[in-house]
């Protein structure tokens, strides 16, 4: 006769694994810490919330930042982060160590790390990546009510939102060029992206999004190079030759491939720096800037309006 | 090194292995740090890291290692084949699929839910490799490995499927990655006490098929000479693997390797016969998992290196070597 006992005995287990992992405190999901009033230790996680946390409070309230806080390459507060002295990745033991009030979580870390931290007493705020200027502006609010700092929320929005209608001015009157990015990960940007949002405020018409394509879609080569837009935009982390040497693969520039696509031809290949194209937060305001001057050349200097 | 003395020194290498990879971390804690910590003194912090920290993360790699090697020793005897490991039914990658199909999902509200659901369809992956493989009450060797094969490549399409289409989303695309990369941060307790039950039952069962393996590696009929069913061994032993290996992953992810490599290991120091290396597998494999850990957490810094791939550095040389002298050893029987 066969025997029933690892059956059984495995039953048990699974039963005694359901309810040891149910009953356990660490499993039970522990009620997240009330904010405090004033955090005056704050850590930081991911490039988002470091740019808005040294823009919303002064650097005697953070204790550490990010570790990419340093990278000139994706970061706008290089110069701001010198003034906090701690550097953490997404790890809870790094973020314990600093022994923070108030840790700013990014929103693609998982799970067990805020409720790692909340079980230490610590709260969190998740800081998503926005994927519009009314995103930046509710998380910029967001953030700022639970930092105590409301009222510097308010004039950081007021400033983006200034420069931002400033460039918009500056382009409205100018013919409008079509614009692809040209995105390392194959993935490219359509409607209802911050990407899309930030084009047409520096005067350019996404091809993407005007073909209906929503959020961050695949792009091939061969697509690419049909649609043929006016401009296309790189990440200038691509276009330069620290990219080629790591991934072996040439720019856009100098593909053959795209060497017959007009934005080629006519020299209008723009690499942007990374730490534009990435930015979620109030250095959107910047991102608009640069845009504005790549696809608007003649019409626009750097130092301001023709 | 005399035979008897094996087992103790590794299990002592294990509790050596063990406390000192409660001393690695990002912060810089000394061994007093973690003795204080221990007799519940030293700042909150610094217990909080150790014990809510450290120590679920070295238990998990011991457990896990243990499960998995275990898992693999069973299934290389059953199917009197070295090259058989946990993967081969499917399990680990139908774990993979119940997890990226629970974040994609956006279940992973609770820390619980995505091990659940990782455990749940890796179960049902074992399952239906069993039932495709069977015919009537006969489960032959190489109908459950060609099922395991068809099932894993269905289940790692859907999960590629998955991560697909959720890679246009920055933020999920690169949790699932995260998960499928497999690791052991960020794990806590609850972690624990949901692999204690399924790592230790399971394998302390498996210890009592030893004998019918032992007979199972001289060749079926010969087993059923001996008295053996064959057919009752192979359910239970696939079974207890089944959970070892689907607990496992569900918790840490895929850690590749271990379930391959030392079982060899074991043999090599404890001899064929099953009692004694099963014994070993469980040691070497929770001192594999733990080391690997240690050492990942000591060399992360700007870059997150995970355990499997110090699993798989060590384990794919190890894996031609065995190529290697099975090669050799066919050549010297021709």
């Amino acid at each position: 006769m066969e025997r029933a006992w690892p059956f059984a005995l495995s039953g048990l287990a699974l039963l005694l694994s359901a309810s040891s992992g149910l009953l356990s405190t660490e499993a039970s999901e522990p009620a997240a810490p009330e904010l405090p009033p004033h955090a005056t230790r704050i850590v930081a996680l991911g490039i988002t919330a470091d740019e808005l946390v040294l823009a919303l409070v002064g650097p005697e309230r953070i204790v550490a930042l990010d570790r990419f806080a340093d990278d000139p390459d994706v970061s706008n507060v290089v110069e701001q982060a010198r003034g906090v002295r701690q550097r953490v990745a997404v790890d809870v033991e790094q973020v314990l160590s600093t022994e923070p009030d108030l840790v700013l979580v990014p929103a693609w870390a998982g799970m067990e790390l805020e409720s790692g931290l909340h079980r230490f007493g610590v709260a969190t705020v998740r800081v998503g990546n926005a994927t519009s200027l009314e995103g930046i502006r509710e998380n910029i609010r967001r953030v700022a009510a639970a930092l105590d700092a409301v009222d510097t929320g308010d004039v950081l929005i007021a400033r983006m939102d200034e420069a931002i209608d400033r460039a918009r001015a500056r382009t409205r009157d100018l013919p409008r060029p079509t614009v692809l990015l040209h995105a390392g990960s194959g993935y490219s940007p359509g409607a209802h992206t911050l990407f899309a949002g930030l084009i047409e405020a520096a005067g350019g018409r996404l091809l993407l999004a005007e073909l209906g394509v929503e959020g961050l879609a695949p792009l091939s080569a061969e697509r690419e190079m049909s649609l043929d837009p006016d401009v296309v935009i790189i990440d200038a982390y691509r276009a330069d030759a620290r990219f080629q040497d790591i991934a072996g693969m040439t720019s856009f520039a100098l593909d053959r491939r795209f060497a017959h696509t007009r934005a080629v031809r006519e020299g209008r290949v723009v690499p942007i720096s990374a730490r534009f194209l990435l930015t979620t937060t109030q250095h959107v305001a910047e991102t608009v800037e640069e845009l504005a001057r790549a696809l608007h050349p003649h019409d626009l200097s750097r130092g301001g309006p023709s | 090194m005399s035979q008897r003395l094996v087992l103790p020194g590794l299990v002592l290498a294990l509790a050596v292995a063990m406390a000192a990879s409660l001393l690695v971390g990002p912060a810089a804690l000394s061994a007093s740090d973690v003795l204080r910590a221990f007799g519940s003194e030293g700042p909150p912090w610094i217990r909080s890291v150790i014990l809510e920290v450290r120590l679920p993360r070295v238990l998990l790699a011991a457990l896990g290692g243990l499960a998995l090697a275990l898992a693999g020793h069973a299934l290389q005897g059953l199917f009197r084949n070295p090259l058989a490991d946990p993967s081969v039914l499917g399990v680990a990658s139908g774990a993979t699929l119940g997890a990226v199909v629970a974040l994609y999902s956006g279940l992973a509200l609770s820390i619980l839910l995505v091990p659940s659901a990782a455990f749940i369809v890796a179960l049902a992956t074992a399952a239906t490799v069993y039932r495709l493989a069977a015919r009537g009450p006969v489960v032959s060797n190489s109908s459950l490995v060609l099922a395991g094969l068809a099932v894993s490549a269905l289940t790692s399409a859907l999960s590629s499927l998955v991560l697909s289409v959720a890679l246009a989303d920055w933020e999920l695309g690169r949790q699932l990655l995260s998960w499928m990369l497999g690791g052991l941060e960020n794990r806590n307790m609850g972690h624990v006490w949901i692999l204690l039950p399924l790592a230790i039952v399971p394998s302390a069962s498996l210890a009592f098929y030893a004998r019918d393996l032992d007979a199972l590696a001289l060749g079926e009929e010969q087993a059923l000479a001996v008295g053996v069913d064959v057919l009752a061994v192979r359910r239970g032993v696939l079974v207890l693997s089944s959970l070892l290996t689907a607990a496992t992953v569900s918790v840490m992810g895929i850690v590749p390797f271990v379930g391959l490599v030392v079982p060899h290991a074991a043999r090599f120091v404890s001899g064929p016969g099953h009692r004694k290396s099963f014994a070993t597998s469980a040691v070497l494999g929770a001192l594999l998992l733990v080391v690997a850990d240690t050492v990942s957490r000591a060399l992360s810094g700007s870059i997150d290196l995970r355990p499997g791939v110090l699993t798989s550095l060590i384990g794919a040389p190890f894996f031609v070597a065995v190529v290697h002298r099975t090669r050799k050893r066919d050549e010297a029987h021709a």
